[in-house]
């Protein structure tokens, strides 16, 4: 009987190769493209999860609140590790800290042959790392490995880099051209799935060696460490927690007025999806990005599955005389329901095949897309093999329950009558159409959700920064030579045609790790004690064509300048309360200097706001303060910036690179371009849009293959009806608009049910945004250009077979019944 | 084998009641050929279809096999069916997706006979049809003759005791139609009841009784001489 069933199947499935290959394709896009989301799902929340003791690592972040300032950041200072394992003994089990040496740029170099690499990933660890995380030291003891002052433990890659087939361990390493480090070990490098990676470690030990002092490793107020505590097994992270206010009142005695601390602790494996805090390690994940395309993934299923249930029931009339027969010659309804489940396998069967080679075909793409690694195991291995049986079955039982239910229940006296079939009834009609208008739906607030995210995300990339970004080229000097002959190397640079303007500054614009220091304006006791702070060379306002609103920059021609001046931004105007840039010059700012001293300054110029921090918050009140020349700029000034005269770009950085060359002959000219980097930022955004985009685009498809599958199916139904009104006068067009009508009708109702969902998602995400795009008209515009696109997709589908139905001779047509 | 006593049937569609059989008493014998005519909307499919037990009469006895079947479940009406009535329609109604053998094989099949005897029965009834020589085409590939042949094999494979003929004749020439009646004279010959629909006088002229129809009703019963009801 079996194969019987199977024979029917197959024939079927041969005989209507359209129908099949739509059914089957349709479903094949539609699993592949939950695979794949799947498959990165599955990556996004196996991040950390392969410490072995990841249960039980927590990261200490700290949140600092005061009347105008609310920072949540992922680091804690210096002394927090050492003292809360010294008060919490009975809690910590281990503490490990990193700290990345707060620069942009870390170049090292094969002590032998003087090679210089830069390198992503370097931190100063404690030498608990390999305690606390499941790393793998291939070489060296991982006891000891980070035990001695100016050790350092590199991956396999980095080793095979530096000292190619060598074995590396005793080898040296040169840092920053004077400090040697000893390779006391080689590790495999973390999973992908690590919320930071490493490239070089070396030892917490260092440290006083490196900065040749110990007195900032005891300070409470710096806070530049990443701390991790090992809980002991059966602690509670709420336990700790439940004491740690106690300890800030204990150790911050450096706490200004009115400035609350709170450590909070956070669970290893929620870090990447769960922690977007100032300075993280690396750009995390997004637990919405997550959400979104588990929700998508769904939604492209169910929109095939439909289909499949659709196209199934629509074509099922056909066979009602199949049906009606074999219950002539005594089929039971059970069988005859086994009979159609079981063809709803077969071709389900097929959809999951095709998907798996769609998936196989289109993982390399997906992986340089998201910039992750999903191997063939994402198909082969038993996990995801169990999960796509149990997916098997429920699609299968989905799109096949309904149509088995249904041509199983075909009355077999109808075919006594000689007809071909049964006419659906108008219950099915209006099934089939909730079904397509379902479908439609959710295609409709996909396109518009992904417009609206793209266009949020255009947004804020287009979003006016209140500088100039273009032909800048930034190059990291921190603790470079340059920092010592920063005047020198500026005097040379002018000199070249191509290099139009040179300055310094203490962070990147657009990056969101920021100086703050102690100015405060000297008319408000009351105001924060800090504010951000930009620290910069001569003809900073210059480089970037920042606006001044009153008052001047600085100039040579004020040498006290350097001294007593200070330029504020547009923001500041409010905390020092006064209306117009014009009234807040000559304002007093004290600054408190590391020996407690105030330093009265001076306003002497106020600029527009502009985005010297991330575009996704809001501007915060900014002091920009002028370093002074000639003096070592070690530590404030860790970028110097270079504008490019127009179409002189190649010319200016060979220029750069020749100077910097002549004037620093030991550290590697390395450089960026500001607008490269400002982009960078948004990197990961940008490309979840473009993803979602392309799934989008794939619903879509989907479901006009759903819509083309019915209208042809529409069309022979009523190809009897068409041969009797063209006979009666009909003519082509006639026919078209009658047989599209009906598709335009429930296009137009998706649309509309569309709006007020989309319109509520739309409100709750970008609910997020400081800044954010004007929903009002832009909604309206995005409504009616998505609706008539819809529409426009949609009778494309569906004209192709109406115009084939409508050319039929009516002699033909008629006779067909 | 078939007696009806007082069959009603009533269709009730949006509230308007259509009465197809209105009090039909019908008995017949084992081994009969009977014809029923009428005009069109008479209720002659309706009759057969009950008789056929594909559907039930609304009022009204019927016994099959000296077995109230009024009012069984459609489980048991097809339990009964099976090797018992054999069908054979105006528009064949073999399916397409079969070869001329497993259109036959089919009926077997729903018996759950094993292969080997269901292959020789079928091979018979083909063989019986002279449709050997078409036995792996498909339908589509025959002719209306050859097709009805293949249905009437279909029909008499599992040796049903009655067949019952809707319009048998309907789609084809009257060569081939004549060709369909003898083979059905011939099965009636060899003891197989036959009951059919028909139009054509000249069908009717095969069985040895025809009932007339008209509005639900028996209105006319002819028999052939010598032949005892």
């Amino acid at each position: 009987m079996i194969k019987n069933y199977l024979k029917v199947a197959l024939r079927n499935l041969g005989k209507r190769k359209g129908f099949t290959l739509i059914n089957v394709l349709g479903l094949a896009i539609g699993i592949a493209s939950c695979l794949l989301i799947a498959a990165y799902v599955l990556h996004e929340v196996s991040y950390d999860q392969f410490h072995e003791k990841s249960d039980r690592i927590y990261r200490v972040t700290q949140t600092t609140q005061t009347s105008s300032k609310n920072e949540s950041g992922a680091t804690t200072p210096f002394p927090v590790a050492p003292t809360l394992q010294n008060d919490f003994s009975g809690q910590i089990e281990k503490t490990v800290r990193f700290f990345d040496m707060q620069e942009e740029v870390r170049t090292i170099m094969n002590a032998q042959n003087e090679e210089s690499f830069r390198v992503d990933h370097f931190y100063v660890v404690d030498s608990t790392f390999f305690d606390v995380f499941s790393a793998d030291l291939v070489r060296g003891n991982p006891q000891t490995a980070l035990d001695d002052p100016m050790s350092a433990v590199i991956t396999e890659e980095q080793a095979r880099r530096f000292f190619g087939d060598e074995n590396p361990i005793g080898k040296q390493l040169t840092f920053k051209g004077v400090e040697d480090f000893t390779v006391t070990g080689v590790m495999r490098a973390l999973p992908k799935t690590s919320h930071f990676q490493v490239d070089v470690l070396v030892s917490f030990n260092s440290l006083p060696e490196l900065y040749g002092s110990r007195e900032f490793l005891e300070r409470w107020f710096w806070n530049p460490c990443w701390t991790y505590v090992l809980l002991k097994d059966g602690v509670t992270p709420q336990e700790l927690e439940s004491q740690l206010p106690g300890f800030v009142d204990k150790n911050y005695a450096d706490r200004e007025e009115g400035e609350t601390i709170t450590l909070s602790l956070q669970s290893l494996t929620d870090i990447h999806l769960y922690s977007n805090l100032d300075q993280e390690m690396e750009a995390n994940g997004s637990i919405f990005y997550v959400y979104l395309f588990t929700v998508v993934a769904v939604l492209i299923l169910i929109i095939a599955t439909i289909n499949f249930m659709n196209l199934s029931t629509a074509r099922s009339t056909e066979r009602a005389r199949e049906v009606g027969m074999r219950k002539v010659l005594g089929a039971q309804r059970n069988q005859l329901f086994g009979q159609f489940m079981g063809e709803s396998m077969l071709m389900t069967g097929l959809g999951f095949l095709a998907a798996l080679f769609l998936v196989y075909l289109s993982l390399p793409w997906f992986n340089e897309y998201l910039d992750i690694s999903l191997g063939a195991s994402v198909i082969t291995n038993g996990k995801v093999l169990g999960g796509l049986l149990i997916l098997f079955i429920v699609v299968a039982l989905l799109a096949g329950l309904y149509p088995a239910l249904y041509l199983s229940g075909f009355n077999p006296t109808s075919i006594m009558h000689g007809s071909k079939g049964t006419q659906s009834g108008a219950g099915e009609k209006l099934l089939r159409k909730a079904l397509v208008v379902f479908q439609f739906t959710l295609s409709v607030v996909l396109i518009i959700g992904t417009v609206i995210v793209y266009l949020q995300l255009q947004h804020l990339q287009n979003k006016q920064m209140g500088f100039n970004q273009e032909q800048i080229v930034v190059m990291p000097i921190t603790q470079t030579l340059i920092a010592w002959e920063f005047d020198q190397f500026k005097e040379k640079a002018l000199q070249s045609p191509h290099i139009k303007v040179i300055s310094g500054m203490s962070k990147v614009l657009g990056s969101e790790s920021q100086f703050f220091s102690k100015y405060s304006p000297a008319n408000q006791p009351d105001a924060p004690p800090t504010n951000m702070t930009l620290h910069v060379k001569h003809d900073f306002l210059e480089t970037y064509d920042i606006k001044l609103l009153a008052g001047r920059s600085f100039s040579r021609d004020y040498p006290a300048d350097v001294e007593n001046s200070i330029l504020i931004n547009k923001a500041m105007l409010n905390q020092i309360d006064v209306e117009t840039p014009r009234d807040a010059l000559g304002a007093r700012f004290y600054f408190t200097t590391a020996e407690n001293e105030r330093k009265p300054l001076q306003v002497i110029g106020v600029v527009d706001d502009f985005y010297y921090t991330s575009i996704k918050k809001e501007i915060s009140p900014l002091v920009i303060n002028l370093v002074k020349e000639g003096r070592p700029t070690v530590r404030s000034i860790e970028f110097a910036t270079a504008k490019l005269a127009e179409g002189g770009t190649q010319n200016g950085i060979e220029d750069l690179r020749a100077i910097w060359k002549e004037v620093n002959h030991i550290d590697p000219f390395t450089y960026f371009f500001q607008d490269e980097k400002l982009q960078e930022i948004y990197k990961s955004e940008a490309q979840m849009s473009n993803v979602s985009g392309i799934f989008t685009l794939l619903c879509i498809l989907v479901a006009c293959l759903g819509l083309f599958g019915l209208a042809s199916y529409t069309a022979s139904r009523r190809t009897k009806e068409i041969g009797i009104r063209k006979t009666l006068g009909a003519t082509v067009p006639n026919i078209m608009a009658l047989l599209s009508k009906d598709y335009l009708r429930l296009i137009v109702i998706s649309n509309i049910i569309a709006w007020p969902v989309i319109y509520y998602l739309a409100v709750q995400w970008l609910q997020d945004f400081p800044y954010r795009i004007d929903l009002g008209w832009n909604l309206v515009v995005i409504f009616v250009t998505v609706g008539i696109a819809t529409i426009i997709i949609g009778l494309l589908t569906v004209s192709y077979q109406s115009l084939r139905a409508a050319l039929i001779n009516p002699v033909e047509s008629i006779q067909q019944e | 084998m078939i007696k009806t006593n007082n069959l009603k049937k009533i269709y009730t569609t949006d509230e308007v009641e259509t009465t197809a059989l209105n009090g039909i008493d019908l008995e017949i014998r084992k081994g009969e050929f009977c014809a029923i005519m009428g005009p069109s909307g008479c209720g002659k499919s309706t009759l057969l279809n009950i008789v056929g037990l594909l559907d039930n009469p609304t009022e009204g006895t019927y016994q099959f096999l000296n077995y109230e079947v009024s009012g069984k479940s459609e489980r048991e009406r097809a339990r009964l069916r099976k090797g018992n009535i054999g069908f054979v329609f105006q528009s064949f109604n073999l399916i397409d997706e079969l070869t001329v053998f497993e259109n036959v094989e089919l009926p077997l099949l729903y018996l759950g006979m094993p292969g080997e005897e269901r292959k020789e029965k079928a091979e018979t009834a083909i063989d019986r049809m002279n449709m050997m020589h078409r036995r792996n085409h498909f339908p589509q590939q025959l002719s209306g003759g050859q097709q009805q042949r293949v249905a009437i094999a279909r029909a008499v494979v599992a040796n049903a005791k009655l067949i019952l003929a809707d319009e048998p004749t309907g789609n084809l020439d009257s060569d081939h139609g004549n060709e369909v009646m003898k083979l059905l004279a011939e099965l009636n010959d060899q003891g197989t009841t036959i009951v059919m629909v028909t139009h054509s006088p000249h069908d009717a002229g095969y069985a040895e009784r025809t009932i007339n129809l008209f509005d639900g009703q028996i209105v006319k019963e002819e028999v052939e001489e010598g032949f005892h009801v």
